[in-house]
């Protein structure tokens, strides 16, 4: 798991940073905030161009506000990105024609986002693991995730209590968690 | 909203299914945009999502034996049906009845398939994303997101998708003979019916064709045979694609009188 201090902490002093003109303290925002951004839109929509699109586009939009103090100090960073990031998304759906960003405007300098590549890696990966399962773990992980079943409703189909359900999904979900934690702790040495 | 209440209620699972409340969605996207842990495990969910969505139709057929058709509660409904219908043959037929002992749960009896419900199934039809005439609009991006559910298999995920892409452009055909297909596919006959009718009443479109077949799908599924062979026939009359499909299911019924 990644060795990043709590919210409180990193997220504070990255706002001040900014705001003092850091601009390491800039790329170590867009490396917490972009992929949260990502995952969001396309659970959101499904669309993972515009969540790479909106990824950036959200970012730049908190980190300039944070260069001009325009965050209230008792208001948390995470729910002004939050805030950022669903605003956009609603213009974005509401307007007729994309606006898309090419490229980062002259006065940013920020990382590699995360991108549709990473997640093909990430699902590489997920691929692997969900093939060494037995054939009743991978339907379980199917009906939760794709179905949207409770695990009540899938006890009933597979004639498993719902405990043995809830456990036989942590376990193979744990095992996924387990293949994905070198990738995790190497992107958070790079935020560091 | 804490990371323990979020293990304990399965946020997670049910945020990327889709199933999730738009309060606790709201309140769980808050949450996780500064919670390490939680971001974490989304992404462990949506990998494992994309994959096991890729591959639903093999991991259904794997396991499809083991999976019951019907919840538990309803198995004697079934089991009472079953017996029900057993009773029937015996008391129509001159052969002794079979003992009592001899029953067989309805979850192990060979049952030959339905010819009806046999001829109604099909293969969703081809989706090639194309550039189009509204690209970026609202309806369009619900489009896009739904067929991506769609190509994989996810019917009963595409359709509110592709109902709301529907509502707020109803011009585009695509969006509703989508959805009337899905709605087939995801066994809701009815509902695709209806869909598949406004794209006829249209009349001329590239969706024409397909559209009378796949409404005599809906009519197989519903059992109503005489409107299955009307929608066929005008497959047939038409004379365009899906003219031997047409003529086959045509045939098959006329062998079922």
């Amino acid at each position: 798991m990644s060795k990043l201090p709590p919210e409180g902490d990193l997220l504070s002093g990255l706002a001040t940073r900014i705001r003092e003109g850091d601009k390491s303290a800039e790329s170590d925002l867009f490396l917490f905030f972009q992929p949260r951004v990502y995952e969001f839109v396309v659970v959101r929509t499904g669309d993972s161009e515009l969540a790479q699109d909106l990824g950036q586009e959200v970012v730049i939009a908190v980190i300039r506000a944070l260069r001009e103090g325009r965050l209230r100090q008792q208001e948390s960073l995470k729910s002004y990105v939050y805030g950022v990031a669903r605003n956009l998304l609603q213009d974005q759906l509401r307007t007729k024609a994309r606006q898309k960003l090419d490229q980062l405007p002259p006065d940013f300098d920020l990382p590699q986002a995360a991108s549709q590549y990473e997640e093909r890696e990430r699902e590489t990966v997920a691929r692997q693991a969900i093939g060494e399962l037995e054939a009743t773990d991978r339907s379980i992980l199917l009906m939760v995730l794709v179905d949207g079943l409770k695990a009540g409703e899938i006890a009933n189909r597979i004639g498993l209590t719902a405990d043995g359900v809830r456990q036989r999904k942590s376990r193979a979900l744990k095992k996924l968690s387990a293949l994905f934690k070198p990738a995790v702790t190497k992107s958070a040495r790079r935020t560091t | 909203m804490n990371c323990k209440d979020i293990e304990r209620d399965d946020m997670i699972e049910r945020y990327v299914a889709g199933t999730l409340a738009d309060a606790q969605r709201d309140e769980l996207e808050e949450h996780y945009f500064g919670c390490e842990i939680c971001f974490e495990k989304l992404r462990v969910c949506r990998a494992a999502q994309s994959v096991v969505r890729k591959d639903a139709l093999a991991i259904r057929a794997a396991t499809g034996s083991r999976v019951r058709m019907f919840p538990r509660a309803t198995w004697p409904v079934v089991a009472l049906a079953a017996a029900g219908f057993i009773a029937f043959i015996v008391l129509h037929h001159s052969a002794p009845a079979p003992p009592v002992a001899k029953y067989t749960p309805p979850q192990t009896t060979p049952t030959q398939p339905d010819p009806l419900i046999a001829m109604a199934r099909f293969d969703p039809p081809p989706y090639k994303a194309v550039a189009m005439r509204d690209a970026g609009s609202e309806a369009q991006t619900l489009f896009k997101a739904a067929m991506q559910n769609y190509t994989e298999g996810r019917f009963e995920q595409a359709i509110p998708g592709l109902r709301a892409a529907s509502e707020k452009d109803t011009q585009n055909t695509a969006y509703r003979f989508f959805l009337g297909v899905s709605s087939l596919l995801a066994s809701q006959a009815d509902a695709g019916i209806g869909a598949l009718q406004t794209v006829i009443n249209e009349g001329d479109t590239p969706f024409l064709n397909e559209a009378w077949f796949y409404r005599a799908k809906g009519y197989l599924a519903r059992r109503d045979v005489a409107a299955a062979r009307r929608d066929l026939e005008h497959v047939v009359s038409l004379n365009r694609d899906l003219v031997p499909e047409a003529q086959a299911l045509l045939n098959q019924l006329a062998a079922l009188k």
